[in-house]
């Protein structure tokens, strides 16, 4: 990891200044490349500015022409479509240094599943007061319909989005466990094929890893899970609709597996069996990978005025007459008050040190804790227990007073609501920046997708790198002008 | 005793209903104290009627349409066997140890369904009422009887004023409910002192001057340490005894009310109960 | 298949089919506005136009005068009428947009091409370019969707739902143009206006429907209103008779086979007596009765654009 060649003079990457106490994914110092980027950057100092900008606009007309984009709605109702930002420098992951990451993040899922499990059946975990038991019953997303269930296969979790960072340390750290709808996977295999359409010789010149047979895997994943007793099981994909911003994902997905995309409206529960509405009748579904929220699930439990749901599933899912992907009430382990202690949960149910490293949180719920966020609030970053997406983040450095107040108030008068953690400097990585007409250093995470089947656990060889295209920020979500990277995991 | 009891709903909509799925817990439940002889439910839409159990082993039941109507009448009728409900016998803790037993992980975990600050019956912890804290020579079952006869006297019993949505704190503003607002009252406070309590939805026998009997009535049971469940009425500031006919318990009224569904249909509806209950 | 993807589909069909109409029939009124052999009022013209599209009513709510760029704007690219130019290809794009995943990529691209020429076309491009120019791009774009859908599609059911809608469409529509068109003959009868504007009101009613030169081919003699007839509503081998779309509206329904038996009260068993009976009658019989015959055949179709939807795709 620490081995360093020198650059040859490359204008493209001159003025490329490695932040202090950061550590940067391609260079380890000015000049000095890590040793699995040589390639790159031979390839790339072929190139002039000039020659990016088309590979860029290649790049980008290879996402219209896929059709990759995502809808922005404004008030006349009319969207418009968006690509994702793209970035054609590859990140590049070394064979050892996934192999860990991998390991890491199927432990902790696994872990998670018999967490959920033990929540929801003889809460083992509580009693022993590893996790406190206020903390489960007080989160937003621990679900009293799940009490007693056991889905297919004792998973909960069938598709897990980990967020990670590299930390200055070069160190891998957890920052979410995203274990609800993460989404994102269809940019991973597009980036891709928008890499080999545009770099295609680069792409060939390294031996990296397939990521295309993600939506096989996902099929396999769903299918093991079925109801008992159920040979050819019959899967669909539930989407909010077509105006959901994450649409695009939903029809790649379905048509990627070969089964049908539907809405709410196309199903129904009848004596505790789920059906949809073809043309030629009703038809059985055994399994659903569903993109809509727990509360939306199903109006007769819980909101009521969702049209998104399919009102009386629960009865259905309690029965076991229908799979539901991932299972209701799996929210309450990625609440990030929970998340300070899966080191823990790990250790309860498998006996092992945790691979991966947590970062270090403080629970404003706890005294001493919520002393120490008073008292150092611009060096933390402070989150919502309960939010994803990047919602609701106070990040301390260069923060106003103000702001600072502002959050200061609204922690004290809900302190379950918030955690707090040291601000991780997350490593940089050489992005093409249009206006720069170079590569500057920019901040980058990466979110891993992990199924789990019936004895199955995969994960995605690659992931979705994250970058804050703006210059300095942490923030790397899509809705928050964020871009994204192909990532390569190399073999062996 | 034995009582008939006759519970039924008219629903009149506006425009055509296209697609509906009803689900209802009106059938009185089989307990200690009764038992449910005979129980027969008749719909207009003359639709199989389904039944299950809910989260709570309550028999409920679902009648799904697809042929539009504009109308929907549902009866039920049923013969209840109701004994006297026998005092509890096993021994109650001293309040010490009452005391201690209420705020331990365990207790909360074997309770937590009834320890949760629903969004009915959640009151702040800075309510401004009396009886909020629990007396350290107080034993339970001592709070709780004034605790009943303390929220008789924070409503006027009065129809109309609240709704099915109204909350236990919009309730305490409003100083007027009818059962199922003193009912959630009565839970929230209890749970603050980390006492555990349920919803508890019925009928009451007509021939008492109980306020409540035209309609559902609705009531609360209690957990007394080592000892068990015990109801309690604020509503009429009595304990529930054999003039009590259960139909189900939950956390709050979300998960007893008598018929909810989601339908296909725009405009208005309008909706009728009639309760009669009759002593053999 | 779902039943809300199939409704897409089926409606999907309807709206192209729809605008290509509305688009023909104003770009054939507006060129023949242009060169009519007598003093042929332009109200009449614009008239003519609102009343085909079944407009007029609402159109006259918006609207004191009959000025023909309001009428052209109203028909092609106003937002506020439903059933404009542009708001029917709008939905045709939305229908095929929640049922991509049946469709080939090519015909969707196409599809989504057509709807982004239609949408940037503003109030000024009309007003520049004329209503001429963007009918007549509509219409060649239709043609070009309807070359997609026929062959990059599986001919599978699918493929027969979009023709399903298409072709009872294409029947009311057709109806409903002929049937403008004798309201307008009967109206220069009552002012004696001789046999050359009888000709010339043929030749426009044929051209919209783009069915001149094969009535000509077919009779080798100048369109007159018997023959005109004949042909648009009774030729079995023209694809914009009447009598040829229901013919493929009975054997979309046979293909889609919905009904597990077509006893007498199933649509199945309407759609074949309707096709038998016009498969049957010739002009004679209707001649003298053309304006209510169409009326009937009007509810007809109606009738199997609703009970189809009603009964096989709706959820």
């Amino acid at each position: 990891m620490s081995e360093l060649n020198s650059l040859e003079k490359n204008s493209v990457f001159d003025s490329y200044q490695v932040g202090e106490h950061i550590y940067d994914e391609v260079f380890g110092s000015v000049g000095k490349s890590r040793k699995h980027y040589q390639k790159v950057l031979n390839h790339f100092g072929k190139y002039s500015v000039k020659d990016f900008q088309k590979l860029n606009e290649s790049a980008k007309v290879s996402f219209f022409n896929q059709g990759v984009t995502f809808a922005v709605y404004s008030d006349n109702m009319k969207g418009v479509e968006r690509i994702f930002p793209f970035d054609l420098f590859p990140r590049i992951i070394a064979f050892k240094e996934w192999e860990k990451l991998e390991k890491g993040v199927i432990q902790r899922n696994i872990a998670i599943n018999l967490f959920l499990h033990d929540l929801y059946h003889d809460k083992k975990i509580l009693k022993d007061k590893v996790v406190p038991a206020e903390l489960i019953f007080s989160s937003a997303h621990y679900n009293r319909d799940m009490i007693g269930i056991k889905p297919p296969g004792g998973i909960y979790t069938h598709i897990a989005g980990t967020d990670l960072i590299k930390h200055k340390d070069g160190e891998y750290y957890i920052l979410e466990d995203n274990v609800r709808c993460p989404s994102g996977v269809s940019y991973v295999l597009s980036n891709r094929e928008a890499m080999k359409r545009t770099l295609s010789n680069l792409f060939l010149s390294y031996n990296v890893m397939p990521v295309d047979d993600y939506p096989e895997q996902l099929l396999e994943a769903i299918q093991s899970v079925a109801p008992e007793n159920v040979d050819n099981p019959t899967c669909v994909v539930l989407s909010p609709g077509m105006y959901n911003s994450a649409y695009y994902e939903h029809t790649f997905l379905a048509q990627g597996m070969g089964i049908p995309l539907v809405e709410g409206r196309d199903l129904f529960v009848d004596k505790n069996f789920v059906y949809m509405k073809t043309i030629y009748g009703p038809q059985r579904v055994d399994v659903i990978y569903r993109r809509v929220d727990d509360d939306f699930i199903d109006p007769m439990v819980f909101k009521p005025e969702s049209v998104l749901g399919i009102p009386g599933i629960m009865t259905a899912y309690r029965d076991g007459n229908i799979t539901l992907l991932n299972a209701p009430g799996t929210g309450v382990s990625d609440d990030k008050a929970v998340y300070s202690y899966v080191p823990a949960i790990i250790k309860y149910y498998l006996g092992e040190e945790a691979i991966l490293n947590n970062v270090h949180t403080y629970r404003c719920e706890i005294a001493s804790d919520y002393k120490y966020v008073m008292e150092n609030m611009e060096n933390l970053v402070v989150k919502p227990v309960d939010e994803s997406g990047g919602y609701g983040i106070f990040i301390g450095r260069n923060s106003t007073k103000k702001l600072q107040e502002e959050f200061k108030q609204a922690i004290t008068a809900n302190r379950r609501k918030y955690i707090a953690q040291p601000i991780m400097s997350l490593s940089t990585h050489a992005t093409f920046i249009d206006e720069g007409e170079c590569f500057e250093p920019r901040h980058i995470d990466l979110r891993t997708y992990c199924l789990m089947g019936k004895n199955k656990q995969f994960v995605l060889k690659g992931g979705l790198s994250r970058v804050a295209l703006k210059k300095g920020s942490l923030i790397v979500n899509s809705s928050q002008g964020g871009g994204s990277k192909d990532t390569w995991v190399l073999e062996e | 005793m034995d009582y008939k009891i006759t519970y039924q709903v008219q629903n009149t909509y506006q425009e055509n209903v296209k697609e509906a799925l009803f689900e209802f817990r009106i059938m009185p439940c089989n307990d200690d104290s009764q038992a449910v002889l005979n129980c027969q439910i008749a719909n207009s839409l003359g639709e199989p009627v389904f039944n299950f159990n809910n989260l709570f082993g309550f028999a409920a039941g679902r009648i799904r349409s697809t042929k539009p109507f504009k109308s929907f009448d549902l009866t039920m009728t049923c013969l209840l066997q109701k004994k006297k409900i026998l005092q509890p016998t096993s021994k109650m803790l001293n309040p010490k140890e009452e005391q201690a037993l209420i705020i331990s992980t365990d207790f909360l975990i074997d309770h937590h369904l009834y320890l949760a600050k629903t969004h009915f019956t959640n009151l702040a912890p800075n309510t401004k009422i009396k009886l909020l804290n629990l007396k350290k020579d107080l034993s339970i079952v001592e709070y709780l009887h004034l605790l009943n006869e303390y929220v008789h006297t924070l409503l006027k019993y009065q129809k109309n004023t609240t709704d099915v949505k109204t909350t236990a704190a919009e309730a305490l503003k409003l100083k007027t409910g009818v059962c199922q607002d003193y009912a959630h009252i009565f839970i929230g406070m209890a749970r603050l002192q980390n006492i555990p309590v349920r919803y508890v939805s019925g009928y009451l026998n007509p021939h008492k001057k109980f306020l409540g009997t035209s309609q559902m009535h609705a009531w609360v049971e209690a957990y007394l340490p080592n000892v068990g469940w015990m109801g309690f009425d604020p509503t009429n500031k009595r304990v529930a005894d054999e003039n009590y006919l259960k139909v189900s318990h939950g956390a709050d009224y979300a998960d007893c009310s008598p018929i909810k569904g989601v339908l296909k249909t725009t405009g208005d509806n309008k909706t009728t109960h009639h309760v009669k209950v009759i002593v053999q | 298949m779902l039943s809300r993807i199939a409704n897409s589909l089926f409606w999907m069909g309807r709206y192209l089919e729809r605008a290509q109409h509305t688009a023909r029939f104003v770009k054939v009124h507006y060129y023949s506005s242009l060169d009519a052999p007598l003093m042929l009022k332009k109200e009449f013209v614009l008239e003519s136009i609102l009343s085909m599209t079944g407009l007029s009513i609402e159109y006259k709510k918006g609207h004191t005068e009959l000025v023909d760029v309001d009428v052209s704007k109203y028909v092609a690219i106003d937002e506020s009428n439903p059933f404009s130019i542009k708001n029917c290809i709008s939905n045709a794009r939305e229908n095929a947009r929640g049922a991509k995943g049946l469709l080939s990529s090519e015909l969707w691209e196409a599809i989504n091409k057509f709807y982004h020429y239609v949408n940037n076309f503003s109030e000024k491009d009309l007003e520049n370019q004329g209503v001429a120019n963007f009918t007549e791009n509509t219409v060649e774009y239709c043609s070009i969707v309807n070359g997609y859908i026929d062959n990059t599609l599986l001919h599978n059911d699918t493929w027969a739902l979009i023709h399903l809608g298409m072709h009872i469409e294409r029947a009311g529509q057709i109806t409903r143009i002929i049937s403008s068109k004798v309201k307008d003959l009967a109206k220069i009868e009552k002012q004696k206006l001789g046999v050359a504007l009888e000709t010339y009101q043929c030749i426009t009613l044929l051209k919209s429907a783009e069915a001149f030169d094969m009535s000509r081919i077919h009779y080798k003699c100048v369109p007159n209103f018997k023959n005109t007839m004949e042909f648009l509503i009774l030729n079995k081998e023209f694809p914009r008779s009447i009598c040829y779309n229901i013919n493929e509206i009975n054997k979309s329904l046979a293909r889609l086979g919905f009904a597990k038996s077509a006893d007498k009260d199933s649509l199945e068993f309407f759609v074949g007596k309707t096709a038998a009976a016009i498969n049957y009658l010739t002009i004679e019989e209707i001649e003298s009765s053309i304006g209510e015959f169409l009326k009937e055949t009007l509810d007809q179709i109606y009738f199997i654009g609703t009970n189809t939807e009603h009964n096989y795709l709706s959820y």
